[in-house]
């Protein structure tokens, strides 16, 4: 429909990139939580625990930095769409 | 010409207006989640009472539950989104259409049991 990224630019694949790694963080985040919960209080304690590792915090960073891109990209994609930028590329 | 789920029907300028309007819900709600988890509920240990007392508050779960919704439709009608820029065959592009629709619903069903036990 409306793309107005080539495959070649950066910005697109970052775009598409930090969306697939966020959507298969969110499964897994949503997969862990509710599949502990189903095995009682005991279990999400647990798998929470888990969840401390410096490993996991390097997880946690990655996905903020995706989240901030991905959003901010988003951004600009409804930007440029409603032609926000317009006059400011004509000018130039 | 016969439209089809690659031509742009009626039903790809829903779901497209479906995940623009979504992400508008997701900005706004992640930036909160992330500060509520990592600024205000600072905790490095997370326990299932901790957990279910702040939900009983109704905010935090009100903002789950939306969260939990958007994301579902924004990530997977991106992921839709991508699958179609592969697929040249309309009944496949029908197909994945349809199964991202029952994974976008099946996604909230079993989040929101897990958000369920808390309260």
């Amino acid at each position: 429909m409306l793309r107005i990224y080539s495959a070649k630019n950066w910005k697109f694949l970052f775009h598409r990139v930090s969306g697939l790694i966020l959507l298969i963080y969110f499964l897994l985040h949503v997969l862990s939580i509710s599949t502990a919960l189903l095995f009682g209080p005991e279990v999400f304690d647990s798998v929470m625990n888990a969840f401390k590792s410096n490993a996991f915090h390097l997880v946690e960073a990655i996905v903020v930095i995706c989240v901030l891109g991905h959003g901010l990209n988003g951004l600009h994609i409804i930007a440029s769409e409603r032609g926000w930028f317009k006059n400011r590329q004509g000018s130039q | 010409m016969k439209q089809t789920y690659l031509s742009g029907n009626s039903l790809d300028l829903q779901l497209w207006r479906l995940q623009r309007s979504s992400a508008i819900f997701v900005m706004v709600l992640v930036v909160i989640h992330l500060i509520l988890q990592f600024i205000v509920f600072n905790s490095d240990a997370i326990s299932f009472l901790e957990v279910s007392d702040r939900i009983k508050s109704g905010f935090i779960l009100t903002i789950d539950v939306v969260l939990l919704i958007s994301v579902s439709v924004h990530g997977y009608l991106g992921f839709r989104s991508i699958l179609l820029d592969y697929i040249n065959s309309s009944r496949l592009a029908c197909f994945v259409t349809y199964t991202i629709l029952l994974a976008i619903a099946l996604t909230i069903l079993y989040g929101l049991v897990a958000l369920r036990a808390f309260i």
